[in-house]
């Protein structure tokens, strides 16, 4: 048993555990600012990350637990992207009544499963890992004790998620019941023989059941909105980020690492989700008019496009999700620290909350335009290419799937819709006029720092993007493709 | 090797100039307007030192930087020079310079006018980079970001809502053209396995079937970015709402540059157009030429001076996309260009005109503005009939290579060439009606009474766009094209003259009879409802409005619905008790959203495993 | 188990003769079975009739009036019964919720303090700890140190629960 291979997630446990005491004898006003400390634990351990290797795939825990290139990709990015989340969380502190050290460690809890999943190589690892990013997600939605909407959205992901986690554990249980092992190297051995039997069948589509609901595609996708609008804005953050990447890597270990030769049945299942839930996420948004709940639909409509590259089952559609997820990271987190910042003492995250937003602060301004416009995917930022590349996976899978140019259509069709809305926002920052205040917002200098980087990352991948791909076509050469 | 790195200056020097205005010069008006005017003319400088110390280079020169290496896939960031792109650099950053300058005056007190120099600048940087473009994906990030920068332009009085409409509309339409294009790329992309245009002209010099079956999609995907950005029916009803911009921008976008995109492409391209098995030149051809018509005859009947420019335009570009679309690349690109001059000039005119009357665009209230604005109105009248086609003017010698073309019976038809006989009949006619009532005749309000010249700043530029408008036909801009292109059909050129003299003549006695000293428009009681609908545009918009727009709403209507009922209405509202229709029955079951959730849900996955196994 | 020795046997019968759904005889006896022993008998004469039937779901039908009037019968001779010998007499001393005991005082939906569920995880927590740590002792001599290190990790993150618990407050009772 090698225990040295998952010292980033142990660093991570330790540190959460570190600022659960430090909590202890912190006096009360100095209790906010443990998030910084928080972040910068975290950033030291993504830079130790930066260090390491996996040129070739090693294996803990009696194979449980593999750590190749693929996983130490999505360590990387759950860990910058949980430094954002928890800056934010510091920004947003005084919006939560009590325990904000406990917010802080449970964001860690929940990166802490994200990074096993990054690394499951075993369904009980991804059932454990999974469950302790959802259980932690439930505290974390439901966190603003005193507000009706984020109790409501608690209470809706805790029943909702368990319902799929009981579809998924099902999954697993029948999936063991006929191929006798749960390990994802030893079931691609078996998986042609129990492929012939239903009920293999049967567990591997419950387990997409329960990965599909992580993930929010149709037609699973039900609770997004709702929680999303109703959580405090960091945990929505890190549910659109970090919880979608965690459900997308599982999805690509499961699809082509355990189950390959059944995968490539699916192509036509898996192309008519993907449309379906790019269109629901697009049409659904038009009408919205409170921020969060838009991003919402958005994130399902960007899972939809994800969802093209599994559909493509080729290596340039798995490396198109690892390069759209990192420029949805950036993106993402750039249009939510906006929103923390702005929608203090704002009930009902309106639109015209961010109206005249540039007199207020060009910098948040611009930052959430730029967010906006990578979402739709203009380039030249990051936005673009991550489309650009998914098509592009698509189309070379067009030619043994005709089918395929629908898809495409479909996709296309969705990215013009989605400007509609995208473009609203852009135009209630810059055209409209404000609506009761006018002050100045006052930026502190890490929401600064933190959006600095954001945008130099949207613009560097935007125009630069070769190097994050080639990271990423290295990475997914641990699935079998 | 020295040389190489002058064209990257000139494409990085705009924007730069946009960075710094943006990062420091936003408070002051002065300097914004120099490093704007600075970079664009230094701009102009540097290529006609390029061109002179280089001449007009060898056929296809690159410069290359490597830009993306994605395993199959890789594209260099490159710069091509030949013919074609030198040209367009000239015309971009010569007749962008006078804009520029002109817009110094225009905007002489407007307090935006920072924003509005940086937004100049960085449309300048996206134009430079679709002209230089040696690859696909680079063309169509450029590409992207023209309309981008046109958006912050035309939407740049944001106060009015019909400007941030028009900006609006402008953009979702260009888009919409734009993901054609798109998909174009990619599937030239996965024909070819590469995205640089030299590449990709010599793999189908050595293969020419390489495209097969899917040689005329991709020619009409192309295309459609085309239509997007120049205009063209049925995606034309962007460029006459962009008129709400400020007038510079209207010259330098609509008339001279961003319009003149599409056909530019479209003759980058035609290697692909042209390709073996292909009809898209067909589509092309009618496209441009059914484009051409509708405008003019829309321009007969509008009253504001800008947007008869506007259909004015529209018309044209319907010419030079004919034009490409009867194989002949040469006198669109010819045309392309004296257009950019004489266009730009006639908008800047109007500009002069509108700065006078303040803000006054309905020709039926100026009048007798010869002697009140000298300048304006000879250079006005100068552009008016180059634009006509009078000999020997620059739009003579461009228009009759067209006519011409369309009448070669290899590409063209005895149709085409009536098509663009009619269009020239009613430009002509349309504007003489807008000189005879703009600037004779007696003033029609108090405005027009008391106009005065524009100040030097915006007279100089017009004077000098008024030279090469004049002697652009004897500049060998053809024969420069034609190195590149292929020559221009020598043939039918004695009968296309006499042809579009003839019309011109005809056209302007009719014209002259109708409008000289009127008061009002004559047209509409003598050919009735012919003119309403010209008037209101053959009711275009009316039917994007009720039918594309309509539809998108609808969509989102249901989706609404859906949202709004089934999902929030069963669920949030229930909760709060207020609907009054389900409230007692959902009040029993307070978790009804959830229980919704839930039922979805599992019928979800029942579904699912139904349609599966 | 005289239960399942029957139903089995009843399942091996039909094996041969009905091959359609051979379970439903057993869950279906089994069902019955587990209500009231006579039915037992009830199903087992009547498949044994019916193997000579043709068609298999008769007994279905057979099984379903029986149980309909099996409970009903019972029920029909209890209420004829109470009607003739103790008719119903309400009163206000009859009518009150317990014959015996104490009257409940105001509503049942009262909030209970969370200190209750904080103690009851906290006792959960070394409730299941007891169950690791007791294996544990026993094999304790022949354990690697490695395997002590591991316990001793285990035991620490619960003493920092407790320790987080008790700094809370979470063990005062307020």
């Amino acid at each position: 048993m090698n225990l040295s291979l998952s010292i980033l997630e142990f660093a991570v446990i330790g540190a959460g555990l570190a600022i659960l005491l430090a909590d202890l004898w912190t006096p009360v006003p100095q209790k906010r600012n443990l998030g910084y400390a928080a972040a910068a634990a975290v950033g030291l351990i993504f830079l130790a990350s930066m260090l390491m290797q996996a040129a070739a795939p090693a294996y803990a825990f009696e194979k449980m637990y593999v750590l190749d290139g693929l996983a130490l990709f999505f360590k990387r990015f759950f860990l910058f992207a949980a430094v954002i989340v928890l800056v934010m969380s510091v920004e947003f502190a005084d919006r939560i009544e009590a325990g904000i050290a406990e917010y802080y460690a449970l964001i860690m809890f929940a990166l802490a499963g994200m990074m096993f999943a990054a690394s499951a190589n075993d369904f009980i690892l991804v059932f454990v890992s999974l469950e302790l990013i959802t259980v932690t997600f439930y505290v974390l939605t439901s966190f603003q004790r005193g507000r009706l909407h984020s109790l409501e959205a608690g209470v809706k992901y805790l029943i909702l998620g368990a319902l799929a986690s009981a579809f998924l554990v099902y999954g697993i249980a029948l999936v063991f019941g006929v191929a006798n092992t749960t390990n994802f190297g030893e079931l691609m051995g078996s998986a042609r023989v129990a492929s012939a039997r239903p009920v293999f069948l049967l567990g591997l589509l419950l387990v997409l059941v329960g990965l599909g609901f992580k993930i929010a595609a149709f037609p699973f996708q039900i609770w997004a909105p709702d929680v999303y609008q109703g959580s405090p804005a960091p945990t929505t953050a890190f549910l659109a980020v970090g919880s979608k990447a965690a459900g997308f890597i599982l999805l690509l270990r499961v699809l082509f690492s355990a189950v390959p030769e059944i995968t490539v049945n699916w192509t036509k299942l898996l192309m008519v989700i993907a449309g379906m839930t790019i269109l629901y996420g697009n049409l659904c948004a038009i009408p919205q008019r409170n921020l969060k709940r838009l991003l919402g639909y958005s994130s399902i409509a960007h899972a939809g496009y994800m969802l093209l590259g599994v559909a493509a089952m080729n290596s340039a559609g798995s490396s198109a999700i690892l390069y759209y997820l990192g420029a949805y990271l950036f993106t993402v987190l750039a249009a939510f620290t906006v929103i923390c910042v702005v929608m203090r003492g704002v009930e009902g995250d309106d639109i015209s909350a961010v109206a005249g937003l540039h007199q207020r602060s060009p910098l948040l301004a611009a930052s959430l335009s730029l967010a906006m416009v990578s979402l739709a995917g203009i380039p030249p930022l990051a936005g673009f290419f991550g489309k650009f590349l998914l098509l592009k996976a698509v189309v070379e899978k067009g030619a043994t799937q005709p089918g395929c140019y629908w898809l495409i259509a479909v996709a296309i069709l969705g990215v013009v819709i989605s400007l509609y809305y995208y473009l609203g926002v852009v135009r209630a920052i810059y055209w409209s006029k404000g609506s009761a205040e006018l002050s100045d917002i006052k930026v502190s200098w890490p929401i600064q720092v933190s959006l600095y980087a954001c945008i130099a990352a949207m613009f560097y991948l935007g125009l630069f993007p070769d190097r994050l791909v080639n990271i990423a076509m290295e990475a997914v050469k641990a699935l079998k493709l | 090797m020295k040389l190489e790195i002058i064209p990257w200056i000139i494409l990085f020097l705009p924007m730069l100039a946009a960075a710094g205005i943006t990062l420091f010069t936003l408070k002051s008006r002065d300097q914004s307007a120099r490093l704007s005017i600075g970079a664009i003319v230094l701009g102009f400088v540097l290529s006609v030192f390029f061109i002179a110390v280089n001449g007009w280079g060898p056929l296809k020169m690159e410069s290359v930087a490597s830009w993306l290496e994605v395993g199959p896939l890789q594209v260099d960031f490159g710069l091509r020079l030949d013919p074609l792109s030198l040209l367009m650099l000239l015309i971009v950053t010569g007749v962008g310079g006078a804009i520029h300058i002109y817009s110094y005056g225009y905007m002489h007190d407007d307090p935006g006018a920072p924003r509005y120099f940086a937004g100049l600048s960085l449309f300048t940087f996206s134009m430079l980079g679709i002209v230089l473009a040696n690859n696909f994906l680079q063309m169509f990030i450029f590409w992207e970001l023209v309309g981008l920068s046109s958006y912050l332009l035309i939407g740049f009085w944001f106060e009015r809502p019909s400007a941030a409409d028009a900006s609006k509309k402008a953009f979702l339409t260009n888009r919409l053209g734009d993901f054609g294009f798109l998909l174009g790329i990619l599937l030239i992309w996965d024909t070819f396995g590469a995205l640089n245009f030299s590449a990709i002209q010599v793999e189908l010099i050595r293969n020419p079937q390489a495209l097969g079956a899917l040689a005329t999609v991709v020619g009409l995907l192309v295309f459609c970015g085309a239509m997007g950005k120049s205009a063209q029916f049925p995606l034309h009803v962007w460029l006459p709402d962009a008129m709400e911009g400020p007038t510079p921008v209207s010259a330098l976008i609509h008339a001279a540059t961003m319009v003149a995109a599409g056909v530019y492409m479209l003759c980058r391209v035609f290697f692909l157009l042209d390709a073996s098995g292909s009809n898209a030149l067909e589509v092309i051809a009618w496209i441009g030429g059914i484009t051409a018509l509708l405008a003019a005859l829309i321009a007969v009947q509008q009253n504001d001076i800008k947007r008869i420019l506007a259909y004015s335009t529209l018309s044209q570009l319907g010419y030079m996309v004919l034009a490409v679309g009867v194989a002949s690349p040469t006198p669109a690109m010819y045309h392309l260009t004296t257009h950019a001059f004489f266009k730009a000039l006639l908008f800047l005119g109007a500009g002069s005109v509108i700065h006078a009357l303040h803000h006054e665009q309905d020709i039926w209230k100026m009048g007798a503005l010869k002697n009140k604005m000298p300048v304006t109105f000879w250079t006005f009248l100068l552009a008016t009939l180059a634009l006509c086609g009078v000999p020997p003017l620059s739009g003579f010698f461009s228009k009759d290579e067209i006519i011409a073309a369309a009448l070669n019976p290899e590409h063209g038809s005895v149709w085409l060439f009536l098509l663009t006989v009619g269009v020239a009949l009613l430009t002509t006619f349309y504007m003489a009606r807008l000189v005879l009532v703009a600037f004779f005749g007696s003033a029609k309000s108090h405005e027009a009474g008391h106009a005065h010249e524009s100040p030097k700043v915006m007279t100089v530029p017009l004077l000098a766009l008024a030279l090469p408008s004049a002697a652009g036909g004897f500049l060998g801009i053809a024969h420069l094209y034609g190195k590149q292109l292929g020559q221009a059909h020598a043939d039918y050129h004695v009968l296309a003259m006499a042809v579009s003299v003839g019309a011109v003549i005809f056209s302007f006695a009719f014209a002259w009879g109708l409008y000289w000293n009127a008061e009002r428009d004559p047209l509409p009681e003598k050919i009735g409802a012919l003119a309403r609908a010209m008037r209101d545009r053959f009711y275009f918009d009316e039917l994007y409005e009720a039918t594309v727009i309509k539809l998108q709403e609808i969509a989102a209507a249901m989706a609404d619905w859906f949202d709004q009922w089934i999902i929030a209405g069963l669920a949030v509202r229930g909760i709060h008790g207020t609907t009054e229709l389900f409230g007692r029955a959902l009040r029993l079951v307070q978790t009804g959203n959830l229980q919704t959730y839930a039922f979805l849900f599992v019928l979800s996955v029942a579904l699912l495993l139904f349609f599966v196994l | 188990m005289r239960l399942n020795s029957t139903t089995l046997r009843n399942r091996s019968d039909w094996s041969g003769a009905v091959p359609i759904r051979p379970e439903y005889g057993w869950k279906i006896g089994w069902n019955g079975g587990s209500r009231a022993s006579g039915i037992q008998t009830v199903t087992g004469t009547r498949t044994t009739h019916m193997q000579a039937s043709d068609h298999p779901y008769l007994f279905l039908a057979v099984f379903l009036v029986v149980a309909v009037i099996f409970p009903l019968v019972p029920l029909g001779l209890a209420r004829l019964w109470a009607r003739t010998f103790s008719p119903p007499k309400p009163g206000p001393v009859k009518n009150a919720i317990y014959e015996c005991g104490v009257e409940s005082k105001g509503d049942a939906w009262i909030q209970f303090k969370s200190e209750y569920y904080l103690y009851g995880i906290i006792f959960l927590i070394f409730d299941v700890e007891a169950i690791f740590l007791f294996p544990f002792a026993v094999a304790f001599t022949n354990l690697t140190i490695g395997a002590f290190l591991a316990m001793m990790m285990f035991l620490l993150l619960l003493v920092e629960g407790l320790v987080w618990a008790w700094q809370k407050g979470v063990l005062t009772w307020k």
